[in-house]
Parts: structure tokens; sequence; C-alpha cells
């Protein structure tokens, strides 16, 4: 029977009572109201199509219209600013960066969820989370230099705790699995479990990009629309029925019983997609820069085609003609209206003068081969744009909706009701203190909390030295710094940040606690706060609690702003320039979330060479209290553990002490004067001591000895140690002790001396009499703080702490310092190879120019002879053809590596790093005894403890009589970060690898192991820990770490246990020295050398 | 008795790593202008002595949203009740040996259409026109000692030239040997099994 499709169907909505039209809506998957179907008739002066009730379904959904909430952000929010430029108008805000060589930048970021899909698809869910938020910024024609999370999840213990953690544990996948392979680094977030959580996890996603002002494009159909004509082009995956109706499900409160039907609204992500699509829109951007034409450009999310087209056209004026028959879409039936309102992920909608639609499609489809990387992806022409205002969408000649675009895009109102104020909670009074001698054990307990301890399980997963432009990674300070602008001292500092707790016990406390707590994170290292973005969750807001409580969340976040005021501009407001409403989050149990406003701030960093890692760096080295913890102890993790001390109010932020003590604190970092900084935060005083001494895995060697000011004799020591009021712990190097002290005192601040860092691996604390209060060894306080969270995400053969640690190379051999590479002629020609889906071109290439090479990307999709032309080949890193088969080996048929292995025989140098080196090995280049053969495997990492994708900073040694020329010379200890899923060199034989050691084809192996490979520092259980090999002629090197991510000195992490860490330490406030030479120089220098 | 539970799944539309491997095989590998058709799913299988707890659970596999997604994947829930120790257990046979002809079992619960049809034809679909030969491959990661044993299962359809030269181009593209000869599998880090139907 032929297909009947309803699309085209006009519905007579008022022949239905309300219960029969809403069961029509139900029907349709429609979550529109009765009175609202019947307001679409009204405004179109006729009975709608089934499709014009699907498009508006999706327009006046909450997420799409913010129908609930927009009053309120409107009265309460501040928006503008001398820096904002481009407000919360579009995907994505704009303020300004700076000026680097005459060009002027902004950074653009925006904020989202992804709530409901994660609680029903945690992979899927969380994955398209990140890949809407990255278009974001995408669209506004900027790079995406930076992604944040924000995860809130239920309780990990008691009943039904497997399942939750189970939705834990696939949200981190699917961020790694969707975040790593577009390229895109992971500067931060934070994670809180807590029981409102159970049934409705909330996965926020924040997105940073940096984009040159006059590059800026907008989701409008520019002005010039109206002197020539303008095409609409569609981009991307064929259209097809997944995530069909997800706007209105994001709009909807969750319904368990409705399981199969929920994960059909969730979206079906494909990374590898988005970065082939990210690589060729920056052609295209560039194509139209270099045109000197403007265009019109917006991601696809909630509304799909519909809402993309009628959107583009309103923001500019115009009007448009949309044919669905141009339309790529997937096999099968796909009706018309979901063709035009589905949510398929992976799609851009542009518009561009019709003169160089041609050339668009192109650019797509010929350069980039769309159409042979994803069964029907493609670019296509499917309208124009008109100037009468009127959007039409049809099929062909039959017509689905017409009417005014503004109809479509003006969207509904609601004024919500607001429950009037709780009454006051009673919290004057102080709690009865347990004995003393308590303390320690209740630090402990802090310390092994899930929403304190230790995140490195989660973020390990998670590749934040992407880029290469990574300053401060997670784990190393409160906020992620990024370097974007290469040979610029101008930085990025970037947090996100919300309390639950203090959700559940005063929403405007949180709201306002959100926004101060970002911006001290961001003042940590040295950032001016310039903006912040809000991601708003909240459960019902048709009841009039939970609307108080948004209300209230709004109001506090508005006043932090204008309290705490643009510091690099003072007396305005801090600006909110983007931002996401989430309601609805809350089961049919009726049982909503914790009221939860999540705030990330963005900082201007003057100079980022003075950002420092919080980790103690020198014993000696003076600590002091930035403001001070207060007796109100509600809302604090101390409370939530079960302990009383303090009053049981929840602590308000002073703005004006805040403002004074981020001021200050921002000053001291950019004059260089500390060494290091933390927000005493969750868990207070004793837990920003704790990991400000543990540092990185297995270093915590410096302690401190502490003693409780004198000023806050009028709190109990637990008071002290376990207020979450917000402050700041300072060290400084003796030498500075005196001009940090006046700079103190001249600000305004509160501020008192806490005690010193010292040379014994325990943490002494006594009050201002000198009794002593508690004193724990670090040994003790790391096994809390690392186990607390990672027993309960690891898998289950995790070893104990004591069998997991990894060896210390702080006596590592220390090389000197690489020398510039001195070149005689021209500069030797480099081809960086693009595959789709490598995700490490740009910055191979930086590192090959810098180490005195010319660097040229060589996409995949050119003539292979073209390649004889070269010198010397870098295969980079990255996912290429999405690891389809097996990681590396479509690539290796590719007819590209049949001209490498023809310049690799010719003796040239190839040197193929993670994916790239993958790629070599499946090709048989490495190790290449019989060429051509494939005679190892890199298989799936195998470590004990954990699975998938891991990353961090490793050291290497050459193999003993290795024959790789790119050795010669090389360092005997060589630090180099991995991030990989499958770096696990294997041999159904092992035997065959000492074969290959024989025949010196070993090139390179993980240091700290013993004779047979096997110990910790071994990463993912390489046969004899081999981390690359050669070939007999030495002139191939196939390694998985990167050392395109330690090409320069700033790469290195401060807190690296070995010589470089010394030497990166010691750089600390030096931008140029910074800037020359890290550990993987050298083997670059040798590939330039080596043609 | 020893019960073998499977959880199968595959594409309901494309599945790009088959179509990108179709491609790649025809286009560079030697006899790979035989392929007439590539065709995959993933299995995820634990076992148990029936007098013990199962050490895992399709329920939860399906539920946990890490293996099915109902927005494109079909599934099937196989079991297989026998004396016989799996296929999968360490020790056994790996290398291209047959695969057991009971694997993976009867259907218990499933979404795939064609109901009078063997599982593995539900799942991988048959044979297009008389006189292709069929040969399924299941490959699998080797050392791999978790409870969940996870891979894939490939089905090669190949036009007629004689039963001996089907085995022998099957095999050839399936294993990875060089630039020109095989993709499937890496024998180097995965183990595979072959079951040859041979031409209808």
């Amino acid at each position: 029977m032929a297909f009947q499709d309803e699309s085209f169907d006009r519905v007579d909505v008022n022949a239905h009572d309300d219960a029969g039209l809403k069961d029509f809506l139900r029907t349709h998957g429609l979550t529109l109201a009765p009175a609202e179907a019947r307001r679409v008739a009204e405004l179109l002066g006729r009975d709608p199509t089934l499709t014009e009730l699907t498009l508006f379904d999706t327009m006046w959904s909450e997420h799409c219209s913010y129908k609930s909430s927009r009053p309120t952000l409107k009265e309460f929010l501040p928006t503008t600013g001398s820096n904002v430029i481009v407000g919360p108008v579009e995907d994505a805000g704009i303020v300004d960066f700076g000026t680097v060589d005459g060009v002027r930048y902004g950074i653009v970021f925006a904020h989202e969820s992804h709530n409901h899909p994660s609680q029903v698809m945690p992979v899927e869910g969380a994955a398209t989370g990140i890949g809407g938020i990255v278009r974001d910024v995408y669209c506004m024609g900027a790079e995406v230099i930076g992604v944040l999370d924000p995860l809130r999840f239920g309780w990990p213990e008691g009943e039904g705790a497997a399942h939750r953690l189970d939705i834990a544990r696939q949200v981190v996948t699917g961020i790694w699995e969707y975040g790593n392979p577009i390229g895109v680094p992971n500067l931060g977030g934070d994670v809180y479990f807590h029981p409102s959580f159970d049934e409705n996890c909330l996965v926020n996603v924040v997105a940073v990009g940096l984009v040159p002002v006059d590059g800026i494009t907008h989701s409008a159909v520019p002005p010039q629309a109206k002197d020539e004509p303008y095409d609409l082009i569609l981009v991307g995956k064929p259209t097809d029925w997944s995530g069909m109706g997800g706007a209105a499900f994001a709009s909807a409160t969750l319904d368990a019983a409705a399981a199969t039907e929920n994960k059909g609204s969730v979206q079906v992500p494909d990374p590898f997609l988005k970065r082939v699509l990210t690589v060729a829109n920056q052609a295209v951007l560039e194509m139209a820069r270099a045109e000197g034409v403007v265009i019109g450009f917006k991601d696809l999310g909630a509304g799909g085609i519909s809402c993309v087209t009628s959107e583009l056209a309103d923001a500019g004026g115009f009007g448009c003609d949309v044919d669905l028959g141009e339309v790529h879409v997937a096999a099968g039936v796909v009706p018309a209206r979901v063709v035009a309102c589905s949510e398929t992920q992976e799609r851009y909608g542009l518009a561009v003068p019709a003169r160089l639609t041609d050339r668009v499609l192109e650019i797509y489809n010929r350069d980039f081969a769309l159409p042979s990387l994803y069964e029907g992806a493609c670019a296509r022409r499917i309208g124009k744009v008109t100037d009468d205002g009127v959007y039409r969408l049809r099929m062909g000649d039959r017509l689905l909706c017409e009417a005014p675009v503004s109809t479509i895009t003006t969207g509904v109102r609601y004024d919500r009701e607001s429950a009037p104020p709780p009454p006051p909670v009673d919290g004057d009074a102080r709690g009865p203190e347990a004995p003393a001698a308590a303390i320690g054990d209740e630090w402990l307990v802090l310390l092994g909390h899930p929403n304190i301890a230790s995140r490195e399980q989660l973020y390990r997963h998670y590749d934040s030295d992407v880029r290469g432009c990574t300053v401060l990674a997670p784990g190393a300070a409160d906020a992620g710094v990024v370097a974007p602008v290469p040979g610029s001292s101008l930085g990025v500092a970037v947090s996100a940040d919300g309390n639950p707790l203090l959700g559940l016990a005063d929403a405007y406390a949180a709201g306002a606690a959100a926004v101060v707590e970002a911006c001290r994170n961001v003042a940590c290292v040295g950032g001016r706060p310039a903006a912040i973005t809000d991601c708003l969750n909240f459960g019902n807001p048709e009841l009039p609690e939970v609307f108080r409580q948004f209300r209230d969340a709004v109001r506090g976040i508005a006043d932090a702003c204008r309290g705490l005021g643009l510091h690099a501009r003072g007396g305005e407001a801090l600006p909110v320039v983007s931002g996401n409403v989430s309601f609805y989050n809350q089961s049919s149990s009726g049982r909503s979330v914790a009221p939860s406003p999540i705030v990330a701030c963005v900082g201007n960093v003057a100079d980022w060479s003075r950002c420092r890692s919080m980790h103690f760096k020198a014993a000696g080295d003076r600590l002091y209290a930035v403001g001070a913890p207060s007796d109100a102890l509600g809302a604090s993790a101390y409370r939530e553990a079960g302990f009383v001390a303090g009053r049981a109010a929840a602590p308000r932020p002073d703005l004006e002490a805040a403002r004074r003590e981020i001021d200050v604190v921002c000053s001291l970092v950019e004059k260089g004067l500390v060494t290091a900084v933390h927000d005493a935060s969750d868990g207070g005083l004793a837990v920003a001591l704790s990991e400000m001494a543990l540092g990185l895995e297995g270093q915590a060697a410096l302690g401190a000895e502490v003693t409780l000011p004198a000023a806050w004799s009028d709190l109990t020591p637990r008071e002290c140690l376990f207020s979450e009021r917000g402050f700041f712990v300072v060290a400084v190097a003796p030498e500075s002790a005196d001009e940090v002290e006046g700079r103190l005192a001249a600000s305004g601040a509160a501020w008192a001396p806490l005690g010193r860092v010292v040379d014994d691996p325990s943490i002494a604390i006594g009050d201002a009499g000198g009794a002593p209060v508690a004193a724990l060894p670090l040994a003790r306080l790391e096994s809390a703080w690392r186990e607390g969270l990672t027993r309960l995400m690891a898998t289950r053969d995790l070893p104990d702490l004591d069998a997991r640690r990894l060896p210390s190379f702080a006596a590592a051999p220390e090389a000197p310092a690489p020398a510039p590479t001195v070149l005689k002629g021209a500069r030797p020609r480099v081809a960086v190879l693009q595959f789709p889906g490598l995700n490490c071109e740009a910055e191979s290439a930086r590192a090959v120019d810098f180490a005195g090479g010319a660097a040229e990307i060589f996409r995949w999709t050119r003539p292979a002879q073209e390649l004889a032309a070269f010198d010397g080949f870098l295969v980079p890193g990255g996912f290429s053809y999405q690891d389809r088969v097996r990681a590396g080996s479509v690539a290796a048929k590719d007819g590209l590596m049949a001209a490498l292995q023809d310049a690799a025989a010719a003796g040239k140098p190839v040197l193929g790093v993670c994916n790239g080196c993958q790629i070599l090995v499946e090709a048989g280049l490495a190790p290449g005894r019989e060429a051509g053969v494939v005679e190892v495997a890199v298989a799936p990492n195998r470590y004990p403890g954990r699975r998938g994708y891991h990353a961090r900073w490793v050291v290497l040694e050459p193999v003993p009589g290795n024959r790789c020329r790119f050795l010669e010379g090389a360092p005997l200890s060589l630090p180099v970060p991995i991030a990989h899923a499958e770096g696990r060199f294997t041999h159904e034989d092992p035997g065959f690898f000492t074969l290959l050691g024989q025949e010196g084809l070993l090139a390179l192996r993980y240091a700290g192991v013993d004779a047979d490979g096997r110990g910790t520092a071994n990463p993912n259980g390489s046969l004899l820990a081999t981390a690359a090999l050669t070939n007999p002629g030495g002139n191939v090197l196939a390694m998985m770490p990167h050392p395109e991510r330690a090409t320069w000195l700033f790469q290195v992490p401060e807190d690296l246990d070995h010589p470089w860490g010394r030497r990166r330490r010691d750089a600390a406030g030096d931008v140029q020295a910074l800037q020359g030479a890290g550990p993987g120089f050298v083997l670059m220098t040798r590939l330039v050398e080596l043609c | 008795m020893i019960i073998q539970s499977t959880l199968l799944t595959c594409h309901k539309g494309v599945d790009l790593h088959a179509e990108t491997a179709s491609r790649v095989m025809r286009a560079a590998l030697d006899g790979g202008s035989r392929l007439a058709a590539l065709r995959r799913a993933e299995f995820h299988a634990f076992w148990h002595d029936q007098d013990e707890p199962a050490p895992e659970s399709v329920a939860r596999l399906l539920g946990v949203g890490r293996f099915f997604n109902p927005n494109k994947h079909h599934y099937a829930h196989c079991e297989l009740v026998g004396a016989a120790q799996p296929w999968f257990r360490r020790g056994a046979p790996r290398q291209g040996e047959p695969l057991p002809s009971g694997w993976p079992g009867e259907i218990l619960e499933t979404d795939l259409p064609d109901a009078d049809s063997s599982p593995l034809d539900r799942l991988l679909g048959g044979p297009t026109s008389a006189g292709q030969a069929v040969f399924d491959v299941c490959a699998f990661p080797l050392g791999e000692e978790g409870p969940l044993l996870s891979g894939v299962l490939w089905r090669l359809v190949l036009d007629p030239e004689g039963p001996d030269a089907a085995a022998d181009a099957a095999r050839s593209l399936i294993v990875a040997r060089g630039a020109r000869e095989g993709l499937l599998v890496n024998p180097h880090m995965q183990g595979w099994l072959l079951n040859e139907r041979g031409a209808a």
C-alpha cells in the first residue's frame, strides 16, 4: 500500500474539544497544548497543516521559545557591556579578547543542556550535547578552542546505584567519544552526585571559541541579499527520523514508562562527520572572506530545516522559499513534516550569494568528498531568500507552510505564577560539635566524598591537549587556560560552577554563588572575568514553587554580576552574553532536581605565562588566605556528610568582599607574585590545602604547616576548616612575601597569613594559640581523595592505590635545552597528511614549521603523485575514517599510502603519530621488515581499572640498539603526552616483539617498567612497553605519543614529575622561554633534518 | 550445563563500517571485485554455568544505551544451552577455524523482521542471487578476559566462481596481510572464526 503522508493535511483544530485535540496532538507526537494549537490557527487565519503544527510545536517549545523564562531573564540579567561584541541574541555570545598583530579577536561562548537525552540514552545524549554546543560556536565563524561539561548524577550508593553509575559512566563515555574526535580540548567542568538527580541527570555543556572580529558570521541572511539573489544551502547528514520531536521532549516531564519513545527523540551523533564538516566549513568561510562576500550561517538543532531557514530569514528581515524535495534524505520513508522538523545531527544551513552556490557545493562535495564519507551526506541548494517576509515551505509544488516568517519565529509567552518566598531558615544557632579529636577523620571522609574526591578517573578520558594550545588542563588549576593565538601572550581562562546543595537551600544564593565561584576560579589563574553564560536547570515551571526558585536564582545571578562587576572595565556589570534554560527536569513521579543554576565564566588573561597550577611548588613558600571563612555551614559538604558544626544557614556571598578579593588575586597573578592559588570552596580550607599538596599522580611530597589566623578567632576550628563561604589560598615565594602583603593590605580585602609549605609529606593545622587542631600524612589524604570517586567509576579490576602508583621521574637524565634548528638552504617541504577524521593536522604543521620545515596540509582528495614533490611526511593523529573497521585500517589502504610507501623506500623520513602510527602499522610501513606487510597490531588499551581512551603524560626512552634515525642524538628521557584508546602494540606471538627488539625495530618504550615491559608506567599494555616502532632503514617512526603536543615548553605541565617539569616551572612568567622548545621538539627537528 | 547468552545488534539503515569496508575492499584489494555484499553486526557475549549467577544481563546491555539504540539498531537476544564450553574461552581455536554451527543459539527476544529465517539470516540478510557464496566471520579481540566479550560478525557475499576459489578469496579479503590483501581482521590482535555456507 502506498505511503499516505499526512504532512500536507489540514487539521481542523476547532473540530475537537480540548481532550480530543490533545489526544490528536499526542497521537502525532506533538506536545502543543490545545489552546496553543488553536492559537496557531488564529495566527495563520486558517487551519494549519500537520507540518505547520509540527513546526510550531518545536518553535513554541520551552526549549526553543523560552516561553516561561524569557520575561524573568529580561527583567533581571545584565547583558550589555563595553566588551560585548555580540550579546545573547544569536547562537553564542562574543566578548572582546584583544588585538594581536593588528587583528582584533572575540571570545565566543555558549552554554546548553542535554539532560533528558542523557538520562535515557547517556552516550548519545551527552555526545549530541557536545555536538550541538560546538556547532553554536562554529557557526559564528569561530574556531572552538575548548569545551567544559558540568555534570550532575544520581547518588552513587544504595538501591539502584548500579544504574545511576552506569549513566554516569556512559555520559563520560559519550563526552570523550564525541569530544575527542572533533579535535576540541576539554578544559574542565564539575561533577556532583545527589539523590535529586536519581531520575534526571543533568548534562550541561559549554563551548568556547575564538574568532577574528571582522570574520564573525551571523545567523541571519545578510543585508546584501537585498542587492543580489541569495540561495539557501543545507549541508551534512541526510535527514532522517532521528531526534524527531527532540525539543518538545526536552520541554516535557521525563516519563520513565515511555522509555522507548523517549529514546526515539534522542539524536544520533557522528563526531567524524562533524570533524570533516568543521574543516570544510573553514574552507567555505575562507573562500567567502577571500571573495569579500557576507554569508549567513546557522547550525541545525531543534526544529531542523524549518527552524534554521525561518530564523535565518527572519533575523535578516527577509522571507524564504524552501523546497523539501531538494533535501537529501536517508533511505526509507521520511514524511515531509519529518524532513522539515527532524533534529538529525551534523547539519548546517547557509545563506550564500547565488553566484557562489556552485563553488560552495564543490568545496563540500568534491574537495571534502562528503558523499563518499557518509552514505547520503552532501551539500545541496534547498531554497532561496525572498524579500516578501513570507516563509514558504513546500515539497515540489505542494505547499506545506505559508506564513509571515515573524509569525513562526515570534513564539509565545507565559507569565508563570511564582510562589511567595519561603520562611527564612532558623539558622542562627550553632550546632553542637563533636570532640576535636574527630576532625582528622571528618577531613578524610570529606576528601573521599563523591562530590569532592579526585575527578582524575573522569578527565583522563578527555583529550585536553589537542590543538596544542592548552596551558592549564583539567586538574591542574581551578580554571582551564588556553593560549589560542600562537605567539601571543593573551590567553583565555574558563571555569564552570554551580552547587546543587546550595540550590536546595537557597536558590538565590545558589545563583549568586555560581557566579562568584566561577569568577574566583578564573581569578585563580589570573583571568579577569569578562562575561558569563548560564544554564538554568529546574523542574516544572508551571509549579509556583519551582518558578519562584527559578526567579530567585536569576536574581542571584544578576545581583552577583552587578556586584562583582567587569573587572577589566570598572563600574560595569559583568555581562551575561549567552545561556540556556532547562525546565521540566523532573520525573513523572513529580520529583524535581535540585535547583541548579550553573554558570561558566570566561576571563581575559593578559599573560598566560603567569598562570600557575594550584599545586605547591617549593618548601618555604608562604601561605595566605584572601577572604575568610564564616560560621554558616548550611548546604556545605561537611553537613551533607552528616557532621555538625556552625550555623545551619546557607551562606550568601558578600559581593563587595568577593569583588575585592577577586581583584587583588588577579593582580597578584598578573604580577607573577604567586606560585600557586586555589579557591577554598567545596569542603573548605581543609580540602583546598589537601588538593594543593597532592598534585598529580603519585607526587605528593610537599606538605603544609598552617596556623588558623587570630582574625578568625570567633570561629571554631571546624568552621575555619570546612566553611564554604569561599576564599582564596595563595602560595607566595618568600622573596615576594613583602610585596604581596603590601598589595593585600592596600586592596581592602580581608586577608591573613596561614603558614608555609614544608618539605614534609603531611599537613599540620594548629589554632592561633599554637595548639594542634589536626594533622594528617599526605599518604592518608591521598588515599581518601584518589579513591573516593575512582572506586565508583572504575572497572571491576581496579588495583589498590599502592599497586597503581606511577614511578617518579624526578631524577631522570636531564638533557640540555634543544637548540634552535639551523638550516642551510631552503626549508624542507613536509606534507602533513589529512585523512578525513584526523584532528591534529594544524598543530602538527605548526610544530614542523617551528622545527624549521615548511609544512603543508595535504588533503586526501589530492592526487597521490603530488606527494613526490615533498621531502618528508607526517601522518598526524585523530580518528581517520572514524576508526571504521579498525583504527587506521581504512586509511592504510588509501592510494596516498602507496605513495608514502615509495617515499619511505626511497629513504625519505616518515613520522606517524597516534592514529598516524596506527595507519603506518596497518599499511606495513612499520616495522616494515617486509615492506607493505601487516606485521603487528595496535590494539585497544588494556590497563587494570579502566577501559577506553586515556590521556596523560608519559616518559619515553629510546630502546637500546634501535636503528631509528629520528632518535640519533635524542635524549635518554623524553616526556610526551599520550591520548588514545588503541595504543597497545601487540602480536599473537609475544616473542615477535623480542625479535623486533633484536633487529633494532623497537624505537621507543615507556620508561619506568620492568625488563618485560610490565608496570604501571606502561599505559596501555604494549608488549615490551613499546611506544614506537621504526623500519629497517630507520627513516620511519611510528609512535603513539604526541610530540607535537610537547614541541613548546608551555605545553609541559608545571607539575610534571620530571626535569622538564622543573624547567617548565623555572620559566614561569617568561613568555619567550615558554614559547621555546619543549621535549618533543627534538623529534620534529629530526623529521626536518632527515629530509 | 553451560548457558551462552549473546546480544546481537545490527543497523536498521546503512552500517557505515560495512559500507566503507566494502568500498575499500572492492577498490583496493585483490579479489575485491567478487564481493557482492558485506554486512555487519555486533555481538556481546557472556556465559555461565546454569547453577551460577550470570555475570551480565542482556536487559542491562539493552538499557544502558551503550550497545543499542532503538533509533538505529535491531537487536536479538540469543541463548545457547548445552554441555559445550563457549568457543570464546581461553585456549579455544581462534584463527580461521569453523564457527560452531549452533551459535548463537535460539532467539529469545528480538525486533528483527523475517521470523522464518535463521537468526543470522535475520540479522545479516541472505544471498542476493543464485550461486553466491556466503561467509560469516566472527571477529573478536585476542586475550580478552573480562566477563563480556564484544566483537563483530561480518557476512561476506561473494559472486560465484567455484567453491574452493570462493573460500580462498574470502580468506584473502578477511585477513589483513598487506596493502592489497585483507581488511576485516588483523590477526595479530584479533581472533576470527569462519562459517562457510557455500554457494546457494
